[in-house]
């Protein structure tokens, strides 16, 4: 295959090689920090290792997670995202228990920075995929810090993971034009902990809020 | 912020507590302050300075020098006895109150 | 046996219990934790058993010996409990070990805890469990149980927890530690004391040492014994701790806490009965630094050599690279730079923001987005380093 070539025509792009991945690298266009093991650095993708913090979803005092803006459904007492997880560190080497059907949020140990014209594509690990982890992510162009890795097990069993094990593998796609990702406003910068969902800050669900405000005369 | 006098003085509690016991012929004690005694008179008579007497016991050692040195120097740390260690009590007690004025 | 002062060391001992019993599943970050706190229930165990058998026990001996044992489990268990590996800001404390072990070895004798406070000032050293062995010799002289290793337990702010910024304040308290251990400005002024009240300071030694620690000028050449009790003693002592202690942390934070210093004194020109001028501390750092002539530096280095034959020296080295801007997080060479990045990250905060902002396209002109930023990429620095050590010292 000749490289450079599309190989998911879905998006336009182009997955990279290992020698572009690593030419990248050289030409600090792509930064990995840590990068623990050369050999991370697969035919055609990244292996990426589980990071040490987390954020484990517990269930509160509050009746759910208002995504909304919708204020009468919670009688005005929207709370923080953050209060529906709890933070836990685990040093590298120590594992990590994954509960049937709970959501964590956790990040790679690599800290990513991607080139302007590239995005990154993150699926689980096969061996990882086989145990009912699942995963759905994807890195901007540009994108810089620790990837975020919302992890759900669908197995009915928990599963023991070790921090600093390789799970994930990004696939980089490249792009025909930069699309830098300061361009626009951006809710995740820099980042190194896992974050918690800032759905609140999307501008569009004011205007749906709104929306919903003048169907149901509540303004 | 850092205040070490309160600190010194249960270093001086401890010492006192050690000397009682050892008053009392408890050998297990008369070891803890044997260092501290030595080095008192060691520091009394020239042979150790202000910067080589033992760290731990720093405070310690110099209020009882302080309290009478001529004392420290002539005490045969080899041989203490029963009326030493009184003596040395009274020392470290007399030097306690003093700091606590 | 039922008198109530008895019946109160039974409260004592029951409350222990209870302590010891919600510790038991802390997760530390430092395996010498866990056996400590190994050793807090077996000391526990003791006092329970020695109290139990006794027959009659006096108030004094309540108060001289049980008490006290109970005090030290508790007093442990505080600094334990705040020290778990989710809440000890476990990045900057790997700093700290770095320059503990520089001074007191690398034998792991000495474990850093944290105490989380509700004070945003609250940075400070707490020496109740390590100014004297003596309760440790007690105990293994009464008990047969010995402590391996000493807790060196410092107090920080509960809000500025992962700030590395402010927490270059740490070094400074680390270095009431290392003092207090050797006892390097107790020691010094006893003997700057005597040679001034013994007029052996004289001419521009003497001048120097006056713009330092000026309410010793009616003192030179009286020929009187300052007694250690003494209000005089207690504040030079005092003032000399915290010369030193800021000295100790610039050999690895360069001139960071000055700023900090500076800004928080508001640059204050006065002594206060416990610290020295801001500015005179500024100046003892400012001179040290750039390799100066400064009275204060020569005659800790004199007293540290003459304790422990070292001598203050500057170990840290400058991180130059450009890694911030382009928002990624620097590779840490070596110990010298581990400490060296927090300088760095000083530098970027107070003069070069603009440079950083755009690299975010000056969206983010808000302090706490640049703040956010800072201490992210200083925490993946320092966090990346520990990471590639600890991988290299296991892999094949």
């Amino acid at each position: 295959m000749e490289q450079g070539k599309t190989v998911d025509p879905s998006y336009g792009t182009s997955c990279l090689l290992k020698t572009e991945i690593k030419s990248l690298i050289e030409s600090k266009k792509l930064y990995l920090r840590p990068l623990l093991d050369e050999a991370q650095i697969g035919e055609i993708g990244i292996d990426l290792r589980l990071g040490y913090d987390f954020l484990v979803s517990i269930q509160g005092r509050e009746a759910f997670i208002n995504a909304s803006k919708n204020d009468w459904i919670d009688g005005g007492t929207q709370r923080n995202i953050n209060q529906f997880f709890q933070t836990t560190r685990r040093q590298i080497g120590e594992t990590f228990i994954l509960h049937p059907h709970q959501t964590v949020l956790a990040v790679s140990l690599e800290y990513v920075r991607l080139p302007d014209n590239c995005f990154m594509k993150l699926y689980m690990r096969s061996s990882y995929s086989r145990l009912g982890i699942t995963i759905s992510t994807i890195a901007q162009p540009g994108y810089c810090g620790c990837l975020s890795l919302e992890l759900t097990n669908n197995n009915n069993n928990p599963i023991n993971l070790t921090v600093g094990a390789r799970i994930i593998q990004g696939l980089v796609y490249r792009l025909a034009t930069d699309v830098p990702y300061f361009y626009s406003a951006r809710k995740y910068v820099c980042h190194v902990r896992p974050e918690p969902s800032a759905i609140t800050a999307d501008k569009d669900l004011i205007i749906l809020n709104d929306l919903w405000k003048e169907n149901n005369n509540r303004k | 912020m850092y205040h070490s006098h309160s600190y010194q003085d249960e270093a001086f509690d401890f010492f006192v507590t050690f000397l009682k016991n050892a008053i009392k012929g408890d050998v297990t004690y008369q070891q803890l302050v044997l260092p501290v005694i030595t080095d008192a008179h060691l520091l009394a008579t020239g042979e150790k300075d202000y910067f080589t007497i033992n760290r731990d016991s720093y405070s310690v050692i110099t209020f009882l020098v302080e309290a009478d040195t001529p004392y420290f120097r002539q005490l045969n740390t080899n041989h203490l006895t029963t009326a030493d260690y009184s003596q040395i009590l009274q020392y470290a007690n007399t030097q306690r109150e003093a700091f606590l004025a | 046996m039922s008198t109530p002062s008895y019946n109160l060391l039974r409260l004592h001992l029951a409350q222990a219990e209870l302590a010891l019993d919600k510790a038991r599943n802390n997760a530390y970050s430092d395996r010498r934790k866990e056996e400590y706190q190994n050793k807090l229930t077996d000391l526990y165990t003791a006092v329970y058993q020695e109290v139990n058998k006794k027959t009659s026990l006096t108030e004094a001996d309540i108060y001289a010996l049980y008490k006290r044992h109970i005090d030290f489990i508790f007093k442990s268990l505080e600094f334990l409990d705040s020290s778990t590996l989710n809440q000890i800001p476990y990045e900057i404390i790997e700093c700290l070990n770095y320059a503990m072990n520089d001074w007191l070895g690398s034998r792991g004798d000495y474990i850093i805890v944290t105490s989380l406070i509700n004070d945003v000032g609250g940075f400070s050293f707490d020496p109740s469990l390590a100014y004297s062995d003596a309760l440790y010799d007690e105990i293994k002289a009464k008990y047969g149980i010995e402590f391996p290793q000493r807790l060196v337990q410092i107090n920080l702010p509960r809000a500025l927890a992962r700030d590395y910024l402010a927490s270059v304040v740490l070094y400074h308290e680390l270095g009431h530690f290392v003092d207090m251990k050797f006892k390097f400005t107790e020691s010094l002024t006893r003997d700057i004391l005597n040679n001034v009240t013994e007029g052996r300071i004289a001419g521009k030694d003497l001048a120097n040492l006056l713009i330092y620690f000026p309410y010793l000028n009616s003192h030179v050449g009286s020929k009187k014994t300052i007694p250690t009790q003494s209000q005089l003693f207690i504040v030079t002592n005092s003032h000399l701790a915290e010369y030193f202690c800021d000295l100790f942390a610039s050999q690895y934070i360069a001139d960071s806490s000055n700023y900090y210093l500076q800004y928080i004194t508001e640059n204050a020109n006065f002594f206060s009965t416990s610290h020295p001028s801001t500015v005179n501390r500024v100046q003892t750092v400012t001179d040290f630094l750039s390799k100066s002539d400064n009275i204060v530096v020569k005659i800790i280095n004199t007293a540290i050599y003459k304790i422990k034959k070292e001598n203050l020296e500057i170990r840290n080295e400058a991180v130059k690279s450009d890694d911030f801007f382009n928002l990624v997080p620097t590779i840490i060479e070596n110990v010298g730079q581990l400490h060296g990045i927090l300088n760095t990250g000083w530098r970027v905060w107070l003069h070069q923001q603009e440079q950083l902002s755009k690299s975010l396209n000056d969206q983010f002109d808000n302090p706490l987005r640049l703040y956010s930023v800072v201490n992210n990429l200083l925490e993946k620095s320092i966090g990346n380093f520990i990471t590639l050590n600890k991988w290299n010292k296991v892999k094949p």
